[in-house]
């Protein structure tokens, strides 16, 4: 009985103390010899990576939100972008604070929103996580939406989309990518009249309601200990409350309407300096093996001889060329960008980008080799950037609900074989998969019809004897008028 | 020798600077490790054969070497198979060097090396040759310019107020013969001193085994020849300032793109005064003076900072700001006062004295500079310009040297302006709220001819 007794004292006295964490360890991937990524969930809403880098005593403490511009109503963008600038400034403190704070403890701050995610970066000396947790815990729970800060704000906004407006190529990427989600004056930003009327309800509505309820990924890169890392995420985080209900299902991807997809569309605006070229073609999203074909293959349309860009560029074709592959929420886009005279023929464009794809069927196992190890080395070298590796977990957990499909990649891109690339060219790079889009000035008028101009010479050579036969005979009136007024005078 | 130990443990225990690294030796190998990649990068500097060494007629000389021997590698297969190991092959000149570096896979590093080595020794052209490259370096030089006017617009401003050539180039290219070339090239393969800077997750032993045939290559050579390039920091004298400028830059846009420059020496100078000031004021993050009083207290700009850089052998500081067209007028005359007046301004004080705490706190900026690669880009850095490390840093600044420094540079004569935005506008702007600046308008297209 005693020991019955005893052992209900311990319990008593052992369970109420025993403290069993939240977080529970997802996934680990070995980088590289020095750096492992781990991957855990803090809370249903909340996950975490972690890299221990001790090349430098810092760390980067990066928060990703699931939701960025795209994810907004049409007609509703720039409310994500504003709360970034409100949450990143201000937090949870009177205006200006926030910064005193993060450089009196030697640390940096910024933000940035883009279509599927929105980030916040934190950088500190190794010995300030703790203040790193509280700032971010602080901007999730308790960011500071009033009348002050939302109408300072606006000035700054306002300031900042008149600075981006002035770009050509900001202004064709928007417009493609308003053709890709389907949305009409596609702009992050917003437009001024939208901005202008944000009130602070409202947005601390959209707060609650939309951005807060996203999923969100911790990124944290550095000199850092893992098991503190986790503690104090875990006590910021594990009892995380979100008023109303449960984390917030987006709305399936966007995919275009046959509308759009295979057609070659354009746009003219009139203080263009050159035309602007940009076809994209749907490829499956990161995760998918074809993605790191798909990165190969663009290395190898950009290569520096005997490439899509050295046709395009060498023969004077394009001023520029270059080709990127991103993934989105649900899909993927491997595009090409290129700058152009306005005389150049887009047909022509479109006849080389086919000739080059065709070319490309036959690829070498060399040719095939030098661009797996160029896309290797490039995808080492952010290893060096705690920024950029950070930026790629969050993404690939914005776009495929997977921080660690990033370290993935490099065994799928190991993995690539020769007859992988003609396989992918038939697959998704057809005009049926694509979207282009030309930003171009309006076609001057013709000054003389067509016949004329495409026959000058013969035309001026006719107009030139005309002329010489009218003046000879103009010539021969002034001598016979001069000759009859002579004998009349005489 | 004696002297020069001498005069170091004088300098070091008497004002507190302490010598860079000693002359540097040929082949000497510069190195850090960082096992974070399986890469390595290694750049081969050719010291003295830079810029700074060309004739006036010759300007843009060095460029065109530098995008001549990657065409020729080029078209003699080279680049091809650099390639086919994944190694990317640059070749860039400076004011001091022309280097030409690798970066690769660690495991193809050695087989490219002597493909590099096969680049650099055997570069054959022909007069046709250099043509195609003037004419792709003179398309360079067009794009560069479309993708970044504005270096274009300082470059133009600081040649018209300080001398400096650069924005001459594209014409001289026209000039540039074959001969020119080749007298040039047999200087540089003789250069006295080539040393390598490398970074690798290879150790270091290796990573010479991997350069010896670089190294031998040129020991055969300079065995019989002498009269290569040879480093000396002699600089020309530069212009002194006669009066504020500013340069206007005719552009019809809603917004105005606002820079002050403020040159401030020649770059042999100690740079570290420049460097705090620039830091008080916020460089070109989101923090220090200027964000806090133009963005966060005046909304009057998105983008705003500060930064210390040189253009060929001229320091200054370079200060940055975005203002819309309507709140332009504001921005220029605040700016305009808050430079003038930064001597007598409470918050620059308060915040020299800031910086000069935190760097005994640990700051995350100044750890960034800690990472092997920046290391490396220092060390090298101070043994190229023989520039001193300051005991203490910041720390070690006093309240007397930055007064100096801003009484000195911080004045009107001393300020060009750039401004690209309304021409009428900028210059109703300018002849309100700062009549006695000489103002020049032209348009950017115009800089290309």
């Amino acid at each position: 009985m005693k020991k019955i007794y005893a052992f209900i004292f311990f319990l008593v006295c052992v369970l109420p103390t025993s403290y069993c964490p939240a977080y529970q360890l997802i996934g680990t991937e070995v980088m590289s010899k020095e750096l492992v990524a781990q991957h855990y969930t803090i809370n249903s809403n909340l996950d975490a990576v972690i890299v221990v880098d001790r090349t430098i005593p810092t760390f980067e403490y990066h928060t990703y939100y699931s939701a960025g511009s795209a994810d907004e109503e049409e007609g509703k963008q720039g409310r994500v972008h504003f709360l970034e600038h409100l949450i990143s400034g201000t937090g949870s403190h009177e205006y200006g604070k926030l910064n005193q704070i993060v450089i009196e403890n030697g640390g940096q701050k910024s933000a940035a929103t883009s279509y599927h995610v929105t980030r916040f970066i934190l950088r500190f000396p190794k010995d300030k996580f703790d203040l790193a947790v509280e700032i971010d815990r602080d901007r999730y729970y308790d960011t500071v939406i009033n009348e002050e800060v939302v109408e300072k704000e606006k000035k700054i906004v306002l300031t900042e989309r008149s600075r981006r407006r002035a770009s050509a190529t900001r202004g064709s990427l928007n417009i493609f990518f308003g053709l890709i989600y389907g949305k009409k004056n596609f702009d992050g930003l917003g437009t001024e009249a939208f901005i202008k009327q944000l009130d602070p309800v409202d947005l601390k509505d959209y707060y609650e309601n939309f951005l807060r309820r996203q999923k969100r990924l911790v990124v944290v890169i550095g000199d850092v200990d893992i098991d503190h890392v986790l503690t104090k995420l875990d006590d910021a985080y594990s009892n995380e409350q979100i008023s109303g209900e449960s984390v917030i299902e987006l709305p399936d991807p966007h995919y275009p309407s046959y509308e759009v997809l295979g057609r070659r569309l354009k746009r003219t605006v009139k203080s263009l300096s050159l035309t602007r070229f940009r076809k994209g073609w749907y490829i499956p999203n990161l995760g998918h093996r074809d993605y790191a074909g798909l990165l190969i293959l663009e290395r190898i349309l950009e290569r520096s001889s005997n490439s899509l860009k050295s046709s395009m560029v060498d023969s004077g074709l394009a001023k520029s060329f270059s080709m990127s592959v991103n993934s989105y929420k649900g899909f993927g886009l491997i595009s090409c960008y290129a700058e152009l005279s306005h005389d150049t023929s887009r047909n022509k464009l479109h006849t080389v980008i086919d000739a080059e794809l065709e070319k490309l069927k036959s690829i070498s196992e060399a040719e095939l080799n030098a661009a797996r190890n160029q896309q290797l080395t490039s995808m080492y070298s952010a290893f060096y950037n705690r920024l950029s590796m950070a930026s790629s977990f969050g993404r690939a957990f914005a776009s495929a609900n997977d921080p660690l499909l990033y370290p993935k990649l490099i065994k799928d891109i190991e993995s690539i074989r020769r007859d992988d690339i003609p396989r992918i060219i038939n697959r998704y790079l057809r005009d049926y998969n694509s979207i282009t889009h030309s930003l171009t000035v309006p076609e001057k008028k013709e000054l003389l019809p067509r016949i004329l101009s495409e026959y000058r010479i013969p035309v001026l050579a006719l107009a030139g004897v005309g002329f010489l036969m009218l003046l000879g005979g103009f010539i021969v009136m002034l001598v016979w008028g001069g000759k009859k007024l002579h004998r009349k005078f005489s | 020798m004696f002297l020069k130990v001498m005069l170091n443990i004088v300098l070091c225990y008497v004002v507190g600077i302490l010598p860079a690294s000693a002359e540097i030796s040929n082949h000497q190998i510069f190195y850090r490790q960082d096992k974070r990649a399986p890469l390595t990068k290694i750049e081969i500097v050719f010291l003295g054969a830079g810029s700074y060494r060309e004739q006036p007629s010759q300007t843009g000389l060095v460029q065109t070497v530098s995008k001549l021997i990657w065409e020729s590698g080029k078209k003699h297969g080279h680049i091809d198979q650099l390639a086919v190991l994944g190694t990317d092959l640059y070749v860039s000149s400076k004011k001091t060097s022309l280097t030409v570096s690798i970066y690769t896979l660690s495991e193809n590093c050695a087989k490219s090396i002597e493909i590099v080595r096969d680049v650099i020794y055997n570069l054959e052209f022909s007069e046709t040759d250099l043509e195609d490259v003037k004419k792709l370096k003179a398309v360079d030089y067009q794009n560069s310019f479309r993708r970044r006017p504005y270096s274009f617009m300082r470059n133009f401003a600081l040649a018209e107020t300080r001398g400096i050539k650069k924005y001459k180039f594209l014409k001289m290219l026209e000039n540039l013969s074959a001969k020119d070339v080749r007298q040039y090239y047999a200087r540089l393969l003789k250069t006295e001193v080539v040393f390598f800077k490398a970074l690798s997750d290879r150790d270091s032993t290796e990573i010479a085994q991997m350069l010896r045939p670089i190294t031998e290559e040129r020991e055969n050579l300079l065995l019989q020849q002498a009269g290569g390039f040879v480093h000396s920091l002699a600089y020309p004298a530069i212009d002194h300032p006669s009066g504020p400028s500013a340069f206007v830059f005719d552009l019809n846009s809603k917004s105005i793109m606002c820079y002050w420059l403020i040159p401030c020496g020649i770059i042999d100078e100690k740079d570290y005064l420049p460097s705090m000031i620039s830091d008080a004021l916020g460089g070109y993050r989101a923090q220090g003076l200027l964000y806090e009083y133009f963005r966060k207290e005046l909304g009057l700009v998105y983008g705003i900072g500060s930064d210390y850089q040189s253009e060929e052998y001229i320091r200054f500081l370079e200060i940055y700001s975005d203002p819309q067209l309507h709140n332009s007028e504001d921005l220029i005359a605040k700016m305009s006062d808050f430079l003038r007046g930064l001597l007598d301004n409470p918050r620059v004080w308060e915040r020299i004295k800031e910086l000069r705490e935190s760097r005994d706190v640990a700051d995350a900026h100044v750890h960034e500079r800690l990472t092997p690669q920046r290391r490396l880009d220092n060390e090298v850095y101070r043994a190229i310009y023989n520039k001193p490390i300051r005991k203490g840093g910041y720390k070690s600044i006093t309240d007397a040297e930055v007064r100096a420094f801003l009484e000195r540079f911080f004045v009107p004569q001393n300020m060009v302006m750039i401004f690209q935005g309304p021409k009428d506008h900028i210059i109703d702007v300018l002849n309100t709220h700062w009549p006695e600046v000489d103002v020049q308008v032209h348009s950017v297209e115009s800089l290309l001819k």
